[in-house]
Parts: C-alpha cells; sequence; structure tokens
C-alpha cells in the first residue's frame, strides 16, 4: 500500500531579521547575539524588523506585486530562492507544476489595521484597493501569480506550529502525480497592534517577521540533498495537555539524534517570528545539513495556544547543494 | 496524522468516501430541517443586519443568523462557553448537529480524526474590537489578551474540539470563499488516500464590520436585491453561518451500519491568476476545477444532474461561471441544472462552499433542487437549464462550485448513496 520515496528538500529560502536570504540566516545565527531592536511604534513593546534589502527587488516590478503587503514581498524572495531561476522558468512554460502552501498566524495584518482604521473613520471612503490584501490568501494568490503557477495554492492558518502541519500536507500532495514540487511558505509581517499584543502574554517579548521556504521534491535518488525522515503526530492542547505537556511527549516521538533546533535556538537572536518562526527553525536546520555540520537534526515548535509538532531532517550522500 | 519516511506515502487503490453527519447553520435557521424546507420552498431569509452600524453603507442587508441564548456546553468549562464568540457559536451548532447525526462516540474519538475547517475571517469581530480599544482607550488593557487569542481562528474550531472531546490535528484552511469546499476535499482526500480513517470537515463564517466595509467598498454588495444569473444582477448579500460533514471510510460506514448520507466522489481545485479579485472572463480555473473533481469521480457532464453554482450575483463571477459551464457541458449544457442559492441566504464566504455541500446531500437524499431567487431575465450566458423555481428531480451526481478571492477555486462532486 505504500511506495518508499525520498522527500527532498529541493530549495531553501529565507528572510529574516538577519536579512535577506539563506547566508543571512546563517551568518547571524552563527554570530550567537541578540539583534538590535528597536521600540514599538507607540513605545510599547520591542521588535526586530527585517532590514531594508540592499537593493531594490526586481520581483517587485511584476503587476501584481506593486501594492503588496510586507508579508508578501517577504515570502515572495525566500520562494524565489527556494525555486530558483531554472525552475521558476520551467513553472511559467508549465512544464512544473508547482503546489503552493502558505501558512500564517496574523496575516495582512498592516492592510488590515489601515482598512479598519478607514471603515471606522467613514466607511463610506474607505479603500477598496486595501481590501483585497487583507484576505488571508492575498499572499499565496500574488505568489502564485508572479511564479505563473495555476495549480492548487493553499493559505492555512493557525498558531506558529502549524508550519510543519503544511509540510505534512505537501508530502500527501506529493503521494499523487499532479505536483513536481510543493513549495511551503511559512511568513508573517510586523505591525505596532501584533508588537503590542505580545506584550500582553509576556512584558518582554521581542516579536520579529519574515519568510521560510522550503521546496520539497519526490526524488527516488537524493544524494546530496537533506531529506524529510519524519513528522511526529501533531501534539493538540487539549484534555489536560499543556504545551510544556505537549514538548515533552513530542520528544518521545523524535529520538535525539545530532543536534536540535527548538524555539530557543532561534528567538533570543531573531526575535519570535511569529508564523515564520517555524519556516526559520525548518531553513535553518537543513542549512546546518547542508552545510556538513550535522548528519540528522530534529526541529521542535510548540505553538502559542493550539498545537505542537517536530520533525527530522537527514542528510544524504553526495555533494551539497552549490550555495 | 504523521510522516514516516521509512513507511513511505500512501499509494494503492482509492478508497469510498462516506459522509454520515452534516451540520447547517444559516439564516433560514439552525439544522438541517429548517435549512431544507426553507431552500426547497425558495425562501429568502435576509434581513436589516444588527451586529453592527451599516447606517453609512450603500446597503445594510444581509443573511443574520438568529442564534439562541444558550448553547450546550457539553464538555466546555464554563468559563470556556463564556468566552465563546458569535463565529465559534455558528461552527459549534453546526458540528453538534453533524456529530449527532454521525453517532460518532468513544470509539471515533479514540482515532483522533482530522478536523478540517475553511474559514476567511475566524474570529475578526473581537479582531475589530481589540482594534478599537487599542486606538480609543490605548492604556487599558482589560479583556485585550482574551480578544488577541480568541479572534485566531483556530480558537473557534478548539472551541469545538473540546466541547466535543477531540483531540485530533487541526488544519485551518483560508482560501478565501473556496475555504470549506477546500477544507471537505482536503478531509476527502485524507480518507480516500489512506491517511486517516474518519475526519470532521467543514467552514464557518460571521458578519462582521470590516468585512462589510471591504466588500460594500468594493462595490460588490447589492443595493436592490441579490439575484445571482439575472442579466440585472447588482451585487451579493453577505451572509453567515456554518457547514459541517462527518466522513468516513465507505467500509468503516458500512461497517458500523452508519446511515450514509451521501458519498464524496471527487474534489478538483485550481488558483485563477487572472486577478486578485477578478476571475478570468471565460472561468478556465474554474473549469479547470470542475474538470478535476469529475475526473476523480468518474463522470462527465452528462452525469452530473444538478451544478450548485457559486453563483455570487456580482456581474463578473456570473458571468465567469457561467462560461466555464458552458464550456466544461459542451452538447450537454441545456441538459445541466443550475442554481445558486445565495439569493436566499446571502453569501457565507469561508463557510459557502460546506453549507452548499450540505445542501447537495439534502439535495441527492429528498431528490429536489432549490431555485436561484429574485431571477426575471436570465443573463444571455444561462445556456443552461438555470433553475428559477423549486422543483423535484431524480438525482444522482451533483458538484458544487465555489470560487473565491485570490482564485482559489473548489469543485466537489457529490454521490447520492446507494
Amino acid at each position: 500500500m505504500t511506495s518508499t520515496p525520498s522527500i527532498v528538500i529541493a530549495g531553501l529560502g529565507a528572510v529574516s531579521a538577519a536579512g535577506w536570504g539563506v547566508p543571512a540566516l546563517r551568518e547571524g545565527l552563527r554570530a550567537h547575539a541578540p539583534l538590535s531592536c528597536v521600540e514599538g511604534p507607540r513605545q510599547r513593546g520591542r521588535m526586530r524588523p527585517v532590514p531594508k534589502p540592499d537593493a531594490p527587488l526586481a520581483f517587485m516590478r511584476h503587476v501584481r506585486l506593486r501594492r503588496c503587503s510586507p508579508v508578501t514581498r517577504y515570502a515572495t524572495a525566500a520562494s524565489l530562492e527556494a525555486v530558483g531561476e531554472e525552475r521558476a522558468a520551467a513553472i511559467k512554460e508549465g512544464e512544473y507544476q508547482l503546489g503552493i502552501l502558505f501558512t500564517f498566524m496574523n496575516g495582512c495584518v498592516n492592510y488590515s489595521n489601515r482598512f479598519y482604521g478607514e471603515v471606522l473613520a467613514d466607511p463610506s471612503l474607505a479603500s477598496p484597493i486595501l481590501f483585497p490584501e487583507t484576505v488571508f490568501n492575498a499572499p499565496a494568490s500574488h505568489l502564485a501569480a508572479m511564479l505563473g503557477s495555476r495549480a492548487t495554492a493553499f493559505t492555512l492558518v493557525g498558531d506558529s506550529a502549524q508550519y510543519l502541519g503544511a509540510v505534512e500536507l505537501a508530502l500527501s500532495w506529493l503521494g499523487g502525480d499532479g505536483y513536481d514540487g510543493v513549495l511551503v511558505v511559512g511568513a508573517e509581517e510586523l505591525d505596532w497592534l501584533s508588537t503590542e499584543a505580545a506584550t500582553l502574554f509576556q512584558r518582554n517579548a521581542v516579536v520579529s517577521e519574515g519568510a521560510g521556504a522550503l521546496l520539497l521534491e519526490k526524488n527516488g535518488e537524493a544524494a546530496g540533498h537533506s531529506v524529510i525522515e519524519r513528522i511526529s503526530p501533531t501534539l493538540t492542547y487539549h484534555r489536560g495537555r499543556s504545551r510544556c505537556q505537549a514538548m515533552a511527549d513530542l520528544r518521545t516521538h523524535l529520538s535525539p539524534v545530532d543536534r536540535s533546533v527548538c524555539q530557543d535556538s532561534l528567538t533570543p537572536i531573531l526575535g519570535d517570528a511569529m508564523g515564520a518562526s517555524l519556516a526559520l527553525q525548518c531553513v535553518h536546520a537543513c542549512d546546518l545539513l547542508e552545510q556538513r555540520e550535522c548528519q540528522r537534526i530534529n526541529v521542535l515548535h510548540a505553538g502559542g495556544n493550539q498545537q505542537a509538532i517536530g520533525a527530522r531532517f537527514a542528510l544524504t550522500l553526495g555533494a551539497a547543494r552549490e550555495s | 496524522m504523521a510522516f514516516d519516511a521509512s513507511k513511505g506515502l500512501p499509494t494503492g487503490e482509492p478508497r469510498r468516501v462516506a459522509v454520515t453527519g452534516a451540520g447547517i447553520v444559516t439564516a433560514h435557521g439552525l439544522g438541517w430541517e429548517a435549512n431544507a424546507e426553507a431552500f426547497r420552498r425558495g425562501q429568502s431569509s435576509l434581513s436589516t443586519i444588527s451586529l453592527f452600524d451599516t447606517s453609512k453603507q450603500r446597503t445594510s442587508q444581509g443573511g443574520e443568523v438568529t442564534l439562541p441564548e444558550v448553547i450546550d456546553a457539553r464538555q466546555l468549562t464554563g468559563r470556556q462557553r463564556g468566552r465563546l464568540d458569535r463565529a465559534s457559536r455558528l461552527l459549534m451548532h453546526a458540528g453538534y448537529e453533524a456529530w449527532d447525526q454521525a453517532g460518532w462516540g468513544e470509539a471515533e474519538r479514540s482515532l483522533q480524526p482530522p478536523i478540517i475547517m475553511g474559514t476567511s475571517a475566524g474570529g475578526m469581530a473581537l479582531g475589530e474590537a481589540y482594534y478599537r480599544q487599542a486606538c480609543q482607550e490605548d492604556r487599558r488593557r482589560h479583556r485585550q489578551a482574551t480578544r488577541v487569542a480568541l479572534y485566531q481562528p483556530q480558537s473557534q474550531v478548539l472551541h469545538l474540539c473540546q466541547a466535543l472531546g477531540v483531540a485530533g490535528p487541526i488544519r485551518i484552511v483560508s482560501n478565501a470563499c473556496a475555504s470549506g469546499a477546500d477544507a471537505i476535499g482536503h478531509a476527502f482526500h485524507l480518507i480516500r488516500h489512506g491517511l486517516a480513517e474518519i475526519a470532521m470537515a467543514g467552514g464557518y463564517d460571521a458578519l462582521c464590520q470590516l468585512v462589510f466595509a471591504g466588500f460594500d467598498s468594493l462595490q460588490a454588495l447589492s443595493t436592490t436585491i441579490p439575484r445571482p444569473f439575472d442579466a440585472h444582477r447588482d451585487g451579493l448579500a453577505l451572509g453567515e453561518g456554518a457547514g459541517v460533514v462527518m466522513l468516513e471510510s465507505w467500509e468503516r460506514a458500512q461497517q458500523r451500519g452508519a446511515t450514509i448520507l451521501g458519498e464524496v466522489g471527487g474534489y478538483g481545485n485550481a488558483t485563477d491568476i487572472h486577478h486578485l479579485t477578478q476571475p478570468h472572463p471565460e472561468g478556465v480555473a474554474a473549469r479547470a476545477s470542475m474538470e478535476a473533481a469529475c475526473a476523480e469521480a468518474g463522470v462527465g457532464p452528462a452525469e452530473i444532474d444538478y451544478i450548485n453554482a457559486h453563483g455570487t450575483g456580482t456581474p463578473r463571477n456570473d458571468v465567469a461561471e457561467g462560461a466555464a459551464i458552458q464550456c466544461w457541458a459542451g452538447s450537454h449544457v441545456e441538459n445541466v441544472c443550475v442554481s445558486s442559492i445565495k439569493g436566499g441566504t446571502g453569501h457565507l464566504l469561508g463557510g459557502a462552499g460546506s453549507v452548499e455541500a450540505v445542501l447537495c446531500l439534502m439535495c441527492l437524499r429528498e431528490q429536489w433542487l432549490p431555485p436561484s431567487l429574485n431571477v426575471e431575465t436570465p443573463d444571455a450566458v444561462c445556456t443552461f437549464d438555470l433553475v428559477r423555481a423549486p422543483r423535484d428531480a431524480k438525482l444522482t451526481h451533483v458538484l458544487t462550485n465555489s470560487f473565491g478571492f485570490g482564485g482559489s477555486n473548489a469543485t466537489l462532486v457529490l454521490r447520492r448513496a446507494v
């Protein structure tokens, strides 16, 4: 009843408080020092925003991205890095079927806040340009349009652990014949409301933003890539299972290996990137494998109010991907 | 659900998927009976919205649900019950009905079924309240943490799970107006491909000011009466509600002697990259979605007895969907019965696809067709048989379309249980 193809991580992409691209994330985390943070706009809460890119982003010339939210910019940059130019061209030509899975915690909050502010001021003058950009699946739609992908594009929402649920869904898509690859993107953007909201739960919270992307492909010959070995069951917080209990249970599902990437591995340096945090953990873990810093690595994550989940990635034999 | 590379991805013969429970809440009322009666009668339940101020909008009509004061707590604590927002209550009414109808209990709880729900706004009304207090009384933090926690879509679904004592993995699909259909389609595939034995799926959305004002800003709301597929249609009415179905493998449903309400035969989806809010005028992705669902169900246009159209009543949607149906049906188009229920309930956004899936189950079980309301002059695109008055019909396969912002297109094919 089952086949055993390797699920290969065929591409990685990241935008984080450490900068644009996987190398920036790698260097930022290697330094082991918290990045500088700034006060929230109303002097409540602290945040580590994504720095401005060194050069204008070429993809922003695409007609659909002209007015897009920051979260779409981050997601697009991370996705293009993960997909690479060759595949991007094949997707446009219809020669590569790409599924897109997008995960969020908060969504397009900047435009939502702006639009609702206009509604409260005078709904008859609220901008029809802003409203569509507030919808949860707007970034996935923009990304699909920019890549020219007409295959399935799903947006999943939930707490920050949702990302690995999306990876699991991607695996089920890859189990069929409809997709050459599935891009799984976790992204988030900062705004004053979510910055202040974080302080309601943790006085010294430092929130952040960005995007992480993994491109998954089904590949029988996986040499030189990282592969997914295991995804734990999703441990929903319910029936007496607390967040701590869920994390303890998670460890029983993923036996110890060379190294683990937990939230504590990234958050003190980058800040809590909310819906992007687990995606960045996964990208970092796969990057460590490809940098030959370990052979096997666990990623563990406990979301804020819904679930805990983890995964084990491993490096297969062969040359590391050219970076 | 979990993944182990040593065991690989499931392959092999796809399994049949039965629907053994269904729950529905719309402006027509709570539950199967109230809704079936209203749909069958061709009733409109639109009214003036009372939940928020619409005095400065171009219209104030919508499909608002009358909710009872008290909701059955089941396994919720008193504190949890006191915190339920409107979206949670809508979902719970539908979820309870579906659960009870399926007759699920401890055996099903122990399977930790996946809960796949669709929504486009979650608990947005709480998010609005948080924003208003943060802006207007920015030093007051009273109840703000609760609002932040509960406005997130996982809260409504967690409430339902807690009330029913279910601890399975939760997946929340937010593909705009296709969310509910995509959630059911996703759950259907989990069972069909052997990744789950049972699943609970559906969608919900509650009316809220931000979304209402948003549709009004786009001039998508009708300022007269919503009349999908009428040549003079001028927009939609928003509604609220929830639809939930309980899915299980056909074998399991038969073995336990469950009443099978219908079968999910196929699911298809496609992304329309034409524009963020406007469909491709020829409905290219809509057609692809319908073709994919029919291919999976192993049927063609000649076997589809009824199409529950997305049929919002906006000028662009209906003509694109009509064009897609024409193209998909080819020479059979005159024989295909089509209608939209949105003229009577309003457009339920994230709940639309699941509510309309439940409607299709009603049609299959009771052998009738609901009408498209308020149509005086059918649009020229209606070369199909537009159902304008309630009628009895012999139905074996029905198809339901859900198309959303961002180009999310989803189609389900449902089959009469035999």
